[in-house]
């Protein structure tokens, strides 16, 4: 167990000096490629003729400065998704072969070691998409795909997703799902992105025996209205309005030892107001929690 | 099943190389666009497992000359990326007849099952 732990630690030392690395290494070719792109229009600019130069410097000069400003968002996260991904193909490739022993068999404490690494792994995968989603949001990038969504299968796979990981927390899992007929247009993959993460937040707060989180939609004044409901420890009032800001997490003794980022909320409201819903909170600030979908029918 | 894998990042080659050959298929690697851009034309695969993003001749670059010599149509290309703006590089790229856009970090086994379709197959 000591060398286990050991192992993971060096690996994570050597993930740290690597993104360190990295970060330093893009941020010089970031500099190179807005320079290179200054001497290019500068060199631009001397070429024309002299009547015109004052007016094409000028012309220029605001252009350059646009186009600055869009490079410097978009390549900058552009390099920064490419520079952080790249290091974790190997990870986690050779997480999957050593697990399944295909480089050899390897024994029960090996195999907790590299579940560990690859547990960790995967969770700076979810958390570097998460910083991409929000960077996209800002930037209006995120693309969304409208199609045909049958409210029956939607809830239905969500079921067989969490049914195992409830079940072993002993906690109730309701899926009202309204209308199973109902088909409505939307994102499917980000509607469940949003689910995700509200599922996530509340498997973190509903009591260890006894919890409950209850999931589905309905019809209220001509719109559709998905909820997640749980009995874990609420949200006061006056948090409630922060909730939704990035980085934002309520921070109490009770909910210090309970992980997270603050970015799932954040996310959540950017693609509820993208694909045209509202998203709202409402808790009795004790012993439950609802979060609402609501979009226009 | 015999696939060319062309990354610059010869620890990724090295790895997906082991496991597509534990699975029993060839892997060629080539760790830059031009020596896979030479593979392509001197050799048939039944699919190319070619990244972007790669110094002085990227993904892109293989891509564009393939598409200009006509080669890309009886060529299977799967692409991998690491980057954000996937969403926008997939519609050119399917464009230019690439088959699809992989994200980066990918499973291996997601990776398999993928290219799993072009075994023994000519592209149609
Ligand atoms: N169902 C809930 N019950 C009680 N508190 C909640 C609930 N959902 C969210 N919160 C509080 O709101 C804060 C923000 O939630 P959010 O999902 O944005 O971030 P996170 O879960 O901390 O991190 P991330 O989702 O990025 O992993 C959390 O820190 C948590 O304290
Ligand atoms: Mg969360």
């Amino acid at each position: 167990m000591l060398v286990d732990n050991n192992v993971i630690f060096y690996l994570l030392i050597v993930w740290a000096v690597i993104v360190t690395i990295l970060l330093i290494r893009m941020r010089q070719k970031h500099i190179k490629h807005i320079n290179e792109l200054r001497g290019d229009q500068k060199r631009q600019a001397e070429q024309t003729d002299a009547k015109e130069k004052r007016q094409a410097e000028q012309t220029d000069a605001k252009e350059v400065s646009e186009k600055l400003k869009g490079i410097a968002k978009d390549e900058f996260s552009a390099m920064i998704t490419h520079e952080l991904n790249t290091p974790l193909v190997p990870i986690l490739g050779y997480c999957k072969m050593l697990k399944t022993s295909m480089l050899g068999r390897i024994d029960p404490e090996q195999l907790e070691a590299i579940e560990i690494i690859e547990k960790n792994a995967k969770r700076l995968e979810a958390l570097i998409a998460d910083i991409m989603d929000v960077r996209k949001l800002d930037l209006n990038k995120l693309r969304f795909k409208i199609d045909d969504l049958s409210i029956g299968a939607f809830f239905s796979n969500i079921d067989s997703d969490y049914k195992k990981i409830l079940d072993g927390k002993k906690c109730q899992f309701v899926i009202d799902p309204y209308n199973k007929d109902l088909v409505i247009k939307t994102d499917k993959a980000r509607l469940r992105q949003v689910f995700d993460n509200l599922i996530s937040n509340s498997i973190k707060f509903v009591p260890e025996s006894n919890g409950k989180i209850e999931i589905g939609c309905m019809k209220e004044n001509g719109n559709l209205v998905f909820y997640v409901k749980d009995n874990g420890i609420g949200i006061s009032q006056d948090k409630q309005k922060e909730l939704f800001q990035k980085f934002y997490q309520i921070d109490t003794s009770e909910r210090r030892s309970i992980g997270g980022t603050g970015l799932g909320l954040a996310i959540s409201k950017g693609i509820v107001e993208k694909l045209g819903g509202i998203i709202s909170v409402k808790s009795d600030g004790k012993t439950e929690t609802t979060f609402y979908m609501k979009f226009p029918l | 099943m015999k696939i060319l894998l062309i990354d610059d990042n010869s620890d990724i080659t090295k790895m997906l190389q082991k496991y597509m050959t534990i699975k029993g298929h060839s892997c060629t690697i080539a760790n830059t666009g031009q020596s896979g851009l030479d593979l392509i034309n001197n050799q048939t695969f039944d699919v190319v497992i070619l990244d972007i993003a790669m110094p002085t001749f990227s993904g892109n670059d293989v891509i564009d000359v393939l598409h200009k010599s006509g080669k890309i149509k009886n060529q299977n290309i799967v692409t991998l990326t690491a980057s954000i703006l996937t969403g926008d590089i997939e519609s050119v790229l399917k464009n230019k007849g690439v088959h699809s856009c992989l994200k980066k970090p990918i499973d291996p086994d997601v990776l398999l099952d993928h290219i799993q379709q072009f075994g023994n197959k000519n592209k149609a």
